[in-house]
């Protein structure tokens, strides 16, 4: 039985970030009992987020605000919100991309949405009532 | 901008070219793994294995990458493989499909047999 969080982490809003907090989720992931697919998937969902924020809601802002990220783990579930102060976007607007006609038409971008969406187990993205954009990952500790 | 380590090493070998990756591929890095394999997927006729034995994370671009790389060293007459790839990665590679597209060989005795009982087409040294 585990019960976590939150464990909150303020981050610089660079690339540079993402191994730190790469390393802070699968510890956690690890401490939940998560088997190593879930481990990997979360890491995944988790680093494709933050890249998101980094690349795009925060393109063409100097210097990248912070962002930051909340964790709370129990014995179902595993949950992250990532909060940003960047540009929001239309997440539900998202069309998933098909593969491999994807990657023949020469793209290499546009997986990130698709791999959040296929690895974690709900996904929920939101403009709080301060401007700043919130985007919840759930994934359950187990299938 | 400070990045993620990344080795990314490649020795010509008999008739092939081993291509042997350590560490994490994220957005920090990511041009890197591109610029540094890239090249060598674009001479004609290379014969390219690529060892991920050390790879710990790859992010979705890296994932399209492998792909890229794969179709670039086709359509230059060449043979790309990919091997030593660890679970959690194999894991993302099938959940993209990529495994039916991507030749992955589980060691990197099994791609080089492999390459064995492929036509030698050319050199990339």
């Amino acid at each position: 039985m585990i019960s976590l969080g939150p464990c909150e982490v303020e981050v610089p809003g660079e690339a540079h970030s993402l191994a730190l907090i790469r390393m802070v989720v699968t510890s956690l992931a690890e401490m939940a009992g998560m088997d190593e697919n879930r481990i990997g998937e979360i890491e995944l969902a988790v680093d494709e987020a933050c890249s998101n924020v980094v690349d795009h809601a925060y393109s063409g802002m100097n210097p990248h605000p912070s962002f930051n990220l909340a964790i709370y783990v129990d014995d179902n579930d595993f949950i992250i919100e990532i909060i940003d102060r960047g540009k929001h976007f239309n997440f539900n607007a998202h069309v998933l991309p098909k593969f491999p006609d994807h990657w023949d038409e020469g793209n290499v971008r546009g997986v990130g949405l698709f791999l959040i969406r296929k690895t974690v187990d709900q996904v929920t993205y939101e403009k709080l009532p301060d401007n700043r954009n919130c985007l919840k990952l759930v994934k359950h500790v187990r299938k | 901008m400070t990045t993620c380590p990344l080795t990314v090493r490649a020795e010509d070998q008999d008739g092939f070219t081993l291509i042997s990756v350590e560490g994490a591929v994220d957005t920090s890095n990511v041009e890197e793994f591109r610029s540094l394999i890239m090249p060598r997927c674009e001479t004609p006729n290379s014969r390219i294995i690529l060892d991920c034995g050390g790879i710990s994370y790859m992010n979705s671009r890296s994932f399209a990458l492998l792909y890229r790389f794969h179709h670039t060293c086709e359509s230059n007459g060449g043979i790309f493989l990919v091997c030593c790839v660890p679970l959690k990665i194999e894991h993302i590679i099938k959940l993209l499909g990529l495994n039916a597209m991507l030749k992955v060989l589980p060691t990197l005795e099994d791609a080089i047999d492999t390459l064995g009982t492929t036509d030698k087409g050319g050199s990339d040294s």
